[in-house]
């Protein structure tokens, strides 16, 4: 069969391209291994970061619907292929040979491709990495969150990246036990913030260790985990962790077969997690038919994956001649502006370095559009170097003192006072666009931290609501029984607390430290993340940051 | 302990086989694979392509960047032989 545009993967840069080009008129074709639309986002049931103008404080899976009825309203000019998997291209012919669930095997000849074919994970080697009970995140993410199914009792998660830390919180979400985290590098490599969520429901983070092997016969009985030294040997004693699970989040390599086998120039790029394709500013790889986006282009968040697909799917269209020139290049100039602001916080700063390495520039060829003046977001890094706690995502005492709000307006302030504990810069924006008062003040660049005119805030915690970091909490001083506080702190976990039900209160690293109250609890976003009001005792009010529905029995 | 460690888990080739053939001269993937079936399993090397070219540079000292990672040939997930009969390519 022929089509003007062939999209391989479904996921969010696959859909984004396939809707970007439908909308200018072209006829586009989208095959997806999978059996529904969505890739990876189908499965992600956090919120998510980035521009609130975009998808950020939107739950994965959620996005995942909102772009299917995009595609959904486009039928007439977007067929779909489910559970089809593109196997091979042939240069000569121009060809694309697809299989349909090992039952149907066809070709199809397009115009132009875009090839949005993601990721697959990377494994590391230890000794029993091939007993039953060793899993890739995706593959417990797949479990968990699409068939309701978990993958055993009690977790080791091997990497702290946002994969690992996200899955581990998710786990903790679904009941499951998570025995600790384990990071190679002497740092978090995730946010910040989802580090912090799980280390506030007790569980370690162990920097610099990674598993050495897993124990057990015939299937994961256990697991030792060491720790490393600079130069990655191995260093002090064994630890012996009790688990059933060993869940690898150790990265990601970007799917590029059929760029090889389109004689697409590839290079190795450690910042982009393995080979990618050299590609121009429009995305276009130097196959003159064919573009890429997303993971397949380097490792990145869904975020940017679907503004690269945005950036194929139209420079897709102006190819076809479907786009004016001025059209497109303003177009395309906005999506840079975009992606740019995107990549402006620190984690993302290898991702820019990455990107340098592989872009076609100006000299290479003609007509490109001088992406640099777009590249308008911060340029100077602010890595944040301080003790071990807080590397792995607990903050210390002298940074408490840095987000509390001016004493002598807390004190009498009813309603309470915002406290956001957000310390990296990262794009995200949800905090300021949900507040009512203005209080949190506008970003200039989205990844700057959160700035809070106290004056205007009315502990509303709205913003509690909508974090997608879980980050924000509002103290009220002004309970009016003695030594006692109201906390308002955000709540994603079961069981549901009921009103003048006794909790649990933990601090940063999850001990209970008091009981606590709870005297109301909201949905003010109606979107599962709950806003539960607690009484604390008030000299715990800046330790308090996460409570546990005391079981019954 | 390296015996114990699959590496290449479609075709089962342990990490101990692939360092003993890089030792003794094979030390591109292109021979690793013809040698050792390492790569040629159902996934096609993406579990075990970089671990091997990490072993490779490792032992050669060439930097993984200027490695070549062998040829890749459609098609890139086993189909069925009867399915291309009958459609033809």
């Amino acid at each position: 069969m022929k089509t003007d545009v062939l999209v391989i993967g479904g996921g969010p840069a696959g859909l984004c391209a396939a809707i970007e080009a439908a909308s200018f008129g072209c006829k586009v074709t989208l095959v997806d291994e999978s059996l529904a639309l969505g890739g990876q986002l189908i499965k992600q049931t956090h919120k998510f970061f980035g521009s609130s103008d975009e998808f950020a404080g939107i739950r994965g899976i959620e996005i995942a619907k909102r772009l299917n009825e995009e595609v959904n309203n486009r039928r007439d000019r977007i067929e779909v292929f489910l559970n089809t998997s593109a196997v091979g291209y042939y240069p000569d012919e121009k060809l694309v040979s697809c299989m349909t669930a090992e039952q149907k095997f066809f070709t199809i000849k397009p115009e132009k491709l875009v090839v949005a074919t993601g990721a697959f994970e990377k494994i590391v080697p230890f000794p029993g990495n091939d007993l039953p009970g060793v899993y890739g995140a995706g593959a417990v993410q797949t479990l968990m969150n699409v068939y309701g199914v978990v993958p055993g009792k009690r977790v080791l998660m091997v990497g702290a990246g946002n994969i690992g830390l996200i899955v581990s919180y998710q786990l903790l979400q679904a009941g499951v036990e998570l025995a600790g985290i384990v990071e190679f590098a002497p740092k978090i490599g995730g946010y910040w913030v989802h580090a912090a969520k799980v280390r506030r429901l007790g569980i370690p983070i162990y920097l610099r260790h990674t598993v050495k092997r897993a124990l057990g016969e015939k299937w994961v009985e256990g697991a030792i985990i060491q720790a490393i030294d600079e130069k990655g040997d191995w260093k002090g004693e064994e630890k012996k962790i009790e688990c059933d699970v060993i869940c690898l989040a150790v990265g990601l390599s970007p799917t590029c077969e059929l760029l090889w086998q389109a004689g697409c120039e590839m290079e190795y790029v450690s910042e982009l997690s393995g080979y990618v394709p050299k590609r121009d500013e429009t995305m276009r790889t130097t196959h003159p038919d064919i573009w890429v986006a997303g993971d397949a282009s380097g490792i990145e968040e869904a975020s940017s994956a679907m503004i690269e697909g945005k950036i194929a799917g139209l420079s897709v269209a102006y190819s076809l001649g479907r786009v004016e020139e001025f059209f497109f290049k303003e177009r395309l100039a906005e999506f840079w502006e975009k992606l740019n602001l995107l990549r402006g916080g620190e984690t993302s700063q290898k991702i820019k370095i990455g990107v340098e390495k592989v872009l076609l520039k100006k000299d290479d060829r003609d007509n490109c559009l001088d992406i640099q003046r777009y590249a308008q977001a911060r340029s100077e890094s602010q890595i944040i170097q301080y003790d071990e706690k807080f590397l792995s995502g607990v903050l210390n005492n002298q940074m408490v003192e840095s987000v509390l709000p001016p004493e002598a307006l807390w004190k009498n302030k009813k309603g309470g006072l915002v406290i956001v504990e957000c310390p990296q810069t990262i794009p995200c924006d949800p905090c300021h666009t949900n507040c009512p008062t203005g209080a949190i003040l506008p970003f200039d660049n989205i990844n700057d931290l959160p700035k809070i005119d106290y004056s205007k805030c009315t502990g509303c915690a709205l913003c509690v609501a909508s974090c997608p970091g879980l980050a924000c909490f509002v103290v009220d001083l002004t309970y009016h029984e003695g030594e006692k506080a109201i906390l308002k702190l955000p709540y994603e976990m079961l069981p549901r607390p009921e009103v003048n039900q006794e909790v649990l209160c933990l601090d940063r690293e999850g001990n209970a430290i008091a009981t606590g109250k709870v005297i109301r609890v909201q949905e003010p976003k109606k979107d599962r993340t709950l806003v539960v009001h607690v009484v604390v005792p008030r000299k715990l009010v800046n330790q308090i940051r996460a409570i546990r529905v005391i079981k019954n029995g | 302990m390296d015996e114990e460690i699959f590496v290449c888990r479609c075709e089962e080739v342990t990490l101990r086989e692939i360092r003993d053939a890089i030792r003794s001269g094979h030390t591109t993937l292109s021979e690793l694979r013809r040698l050792l079936r390492v790569g040629m399993g159902p996934c096609q090397g993406r579990g075990c392509r970089e671990i091997i070219l990490r072993e490779i540079a490792k032992q050669t000292r060439v930097p993984i960047e200027k490695l070549y990672p062998a040829k890749f040939r459609p098609p890139s997930k086993p189909v069925p032989m009867g399915l291309v009969k009958n459609n033809g390519v």
